[in-house]
């Protein structure tokens, strides 16, 4: 599968260092069996390969981009045993008088992941290394501005906003983080630990047996049992 | 271009369904359906469990085309006829060989006798001076009886529920309804049978088992005077031996009578194969999801009558994937239809335009494509009644909560299929506290794991960025930590058909082929408002004594209102059945009125909108309407 990020030690230092902000094993109660860091788990392939796997979104945004500009140009010839018609006569006689538009999610102005955060990376790398000039640096606070949209003067007030690359990089360290995508490189023995911690018990090739469900009811009904014949909370 | 007897618009519950007893009949049909056939990898496997479709991101998070926006179509939406509908997301059903029943949670319930005569119910229940019928009617409901009665449909009930491979407890879920304060009120008042809504037909396969979560709504139901039971599901329960269709089809068969009609006369063994089912693993991996193997536990129509059809009748039945109609074909001089044109996607970048010539034509691409496509093919709207009356139940109306911490690590989310427990108590509800208030129709009340880890974790960061809270860190952590304890109890409502609410063609917006996409017009009325609050009321009630224990945390989520614009894979309407051609645009046989060889057999048919999961009453349907036309189009 295709990588995503670009081969640059910079960045992915800064974004491993990022994540550990975000999301901090080390200093979660409980801690529960995680790594010091969310990276251990192999997360950071799969996040390259996330993002790199944008191929066919960007053949289809480019589709689209095409259509837009010419909505008819596609439309499908008449059928040979009809007269010859142009589509937008075939729109004026079926009663459609306005011009046609096609734009399918133009309030979000779709774009694939990788070209998405090529728009930013370059930006990012930049004010971390103006940010980790200040005295006070610290990921999660260089985070937290980023999201908040204070991240000026390191991140430069022309530059396209802050917010959106944090919360779509958030997002997709979620995501490889999770092991809930079903590729190789989420096969890592350590791939559930996060969810574990998590309580969760939802992994990729779950199998179970009628005895299993029938043995976690009847522990779960009697917890229930206790808590309710404790009565009502004062 | 090619010719058929039948060409089939659409592969799910209703035109597979349709392919294979068409099919079995010897009639030479040819299905198109415009996604690909998402099966076909995971069953090279054979019968090994196959955990392929097991990946949360791809099925739940990027809804990945071509399920939800083939290749550049989109609907647009209003709530209003005065405003103007913008591009919208919502409103696609599966597009995939199996239609919708590929992804579906696999909830199955057929309807009661009273679903199908709510025009004579609403006219005998009084609000006041008036009836309901008259209230509903002012308010701009139009609310009919089915032309086909639930005695007609009892049959076929049986056997989709065969096909399908129903699990669930037959007894439990009649004496369910039976002892629900409604109906034995409604029972003396409106003079039901005095020995009440029994089915003799029990269900194929044994009840799904009990899981943690199902327990807990168990328990509050329990405790709340209502009657629990498991939900029935289209899945073979955990720890069976393979389910064999051919034998439960048997069994409906022998519950039907010696006068069967049409095919249905022959033995199961002339009518299916040896295949089975296996049983289910519980992996969890359900709804939205792609069941696992050749012979998967859960239904979907690419796993019964289409695999059978494929398998057994290739010489008769055509499947062709990535064909996308566009118009039917119609003789002005004869007024019949006399094919299909599709664009033929194989090749996104260079679609060709195809064509199928047929002596019929069936319609079953979901109630909001079927619209779009009569509209596109001048069909079925002589008297302006096409995409009219839709519904699409209310969805995102329940009560989500999380157990206290005492819970974590019991709730076992990842059991089984997404839905565990039920109960008809609220199928009616009273519209206030007191006693004497009217009855609103409202639905069922059933338990809902919350089974995606994935989804919700990015959507506990996001929420919590909506709220400005505290969004990065430890927070973040502790926020997503509650999911594991979180459930629902989910009230799957009735909207009532308003005339207002419709699917037409949008004026402007055109898909990336130049045809007009689906414009959807959808709002609330006073009903679903008097709905909301009762239903309310009921959630409330049921959930408090658990709250002051300390059982379910006290910020428990009930929305005010469902979401208007939170259409899914449920569309009813929008084809109406009905025996005058001026108040409907299909009969009872789903013939349409005014282009007599064109039938429509996916929910657009459905003259209300149950309330109900529609899987089991769209295969039913097809199959009461394909034993008509194999006996009438010979």
């Amino acid at each position: 599968m295709a990588k995503g990020i670009p081969q640059d030690p910079e960045l992915r230092q800064a974004i491993e260092a990022l994540g550990n902000a975000v999301l901090p094993f080390a200093e979660w109660e409980p801690k529960a069996k995680l790594p010091s860091s969310v990276w251990d788990i192999g997360a950071y392939d799969v996040l390259d390969e996330l993002i790199g796997d944008s191929d066919f979104d960007e053949a289809l945004i480019e589709r689209w981009k095409a259509v837009a500009l010419k909505p008819l140009e596609r439309f499908p010839e008449p059928d040979r045993s009809d007269p010859p018609q142009t589509p937008e006569e075939w729109r004026t006689t079926h009663g459609f008088t306005q011009p046609p538009r096609f734009d399918m999610d133009a309030k979000n102005k779709p774009v694939g992941r990788r070209a998405f955060y090529n728009l930013y990376w370059t930006t990012f790398v930049a004010a971390v290394r103006s940010a980790q000039k200040g005295p006070d640096f610290t990921w999660f606070a260089f985070a937290d501005r980023l999201l908040k949209e204070t991240g000026a003067p390191h991140w430069p007030a022309e530059s396209a906003k802050s917010s959106p690359f944090l919360s779509a990089l958030i997002r997709d360290i979620s995501i490889a983080v999770l092991g809930m995508k079903n590729w190789d490189a989420t096969s890592k023995p350590q791939k559930n630990v996060f969810l574990q911690a998590l309580g969760e018990r939802r992994f990729v090739g779950n199998k179970h047996t009628r005895d299993d469900v029938e043995h976690a009811t009847t522990t779960f009904r009697q917890q229930l049992d206790t808590e309710w014949n404790k009565g009502v909370q004062p | 271009m090619s010719r058929s007897h039948v060409v089939i618009v659409g592969s799910g519950g209703g035109g597979g369904t349709l392919a294979w007893l068409l099919g079995k009949a010897g009639f030479r049909v040819t299905v198109l359906e415009q996604g690909p056939d998402w099966a076909e990898s995971v069953e090279r496997d054979g019968k090994t469990f196959n955990p392929a479709p097991h990946d949360e991101e791809f099925y739940r998070l990027r809804k990945p085309d071509p399920k939800r926006r083939l290749r550049g179509a989109y609907n647009t939406f209003r709530q209003t006829e005065k405003d103007v509908a913008g591009p919208f997301q919502n409103g696609w059903t599966g597009s995939v060989v199996g239609g919708g029943s590929v992804l579906w949670g696999t909830w199955s319930f057929r309807p009661l006798a009273v679903d199908l005569k709510l025009g004579t119910l609403f006219g005998a229940m009084r609000v006041g001076e008036i009836s309901q019928a008259k209230r509903l009617q002012n308010e701009g409901y139009c609310v009919p009886d089915w032309p086909v009665t639930y005695e007609e449909f009892e049959p076929f009930f049986n056997v989709a529920e065969t096909l399908l491979g129903v699990s669930g407890d037959r007894v439990a879920v009649d004496e369910a309804v039976m002892s629900a304060p409604w109906y034995k009120e409604l029972q003396q008042t409106l003079g039901w049978p005095a020995n009440g809504w029994h089915t003799p037909f029990a269900y194929p396969c044994k009840a799904y088992p009990r899981t943690p979560v199902g327990e807990m709504v168990w328990q509050i139901l329990s405790k709340g005077g209502r009657t629990p039971v498991p939900l029935p599901a289209a899945i073979v329960s955990p720890g069976s031996s393979p389910y064999s269709t051919r034998e439960a089809l048997a069994r409906a068969l022998d519950a039907w009578g010696m006068t069967r009609p049409g095919l249905w006369s022959q033995n199961a063994e002339d009518l299916w194969s040896d295949r089975t089912r296996e049983a289910c693993n519980l992996c969890g991996f359900c709804g939205e999801y792609l069941c696992w193997g050749r012979e998967p536990p859960k239904a979907g129509i690419q796993a019964t009558t289409l695999r059978e059809a494929r398998l057994d009748l290739a010489d008769l039945v055509d499947v062709r994937t990535s064909a996308k109609a566009f118009e039917i074909r119609r003789d002005p001089k004869t007024q019949r239809a006399t094919g299909v044109r599709y664009l033929d996607l194989s090749d996104p970048d260079d679609p060709r335009v195809r064509r199928v010539d047929a002596d019929y034509v069936v319609v079953s691409c979901g109630a909001v494509q079927s619209a779009r496509l009569l509209h596109l093919s001048n069909i079925g709207n002589s008297e302006h009644q096409l995409g009219k009356y839709a519904t699409f139940h209310l969805f995102g109306h329940g009560a989500r909560f999380t157990l206290s911490k005492k819970f974590s690590g019991l709730v076992h989310g990842e059991y089984g299929h997404t839905g565990n427990v039920t109960c008809f108590d609220p199928y009616f509800l009273r519209e206030t506290e007191s006693p004497d208030s009217p009855w609103v129709k409202v639905g069922t009340l059933t338990s809902t794991a919350k089974k995606n880890p994935l989804e919700d974790g990015l959507k506990t960061f996001s929420d919590l960025v909506k709220k400005r809270a505290p969004a990065l860190g430890p927070a973040l952590l502790t926020a997503m930590e509650r999911h594991s304890r979180t459930l629902e109890m989910r009230l799957t409502a009735d909207d009532l058909p308003m005339e207002a609410n419709a699917v037409d063609l949008d004026p402007t917006h055109v898909d990336e082929h130049g045809l007009p996409v689906a414009r959807i017009t959808r709002n609330f009325g006073p009903n679903e408002a008097r709905l909301f609050k009762a239903g309310n009321r009921e959630l409330r009630r049921l959930l408090d004594p658990f709250i002051a224990r300390g059982i379910v945390e006290s910020d428990v989520e009930i929305p005010d209102t469902a979401k208007v614009d939170l259409i899914g894979d449920h569309q009813m309407g929008t084809c109406r059945m009905g025996d005058d051609p001026k108040t409907s645009v299909v009969d009872r046989w789903c013939r349409v009125h005014d282009t007599q060889n064109v039938f429509v057999v996916d929910s657009s048919f459905m003259p209300t909108g149950l309330g109900l999961n529609p899987m089991v009453t769209v295969v039913a349907n097809a199959l009461r309407v394909g034993t008509w036309m194999t006996k009438e189009l010979k």
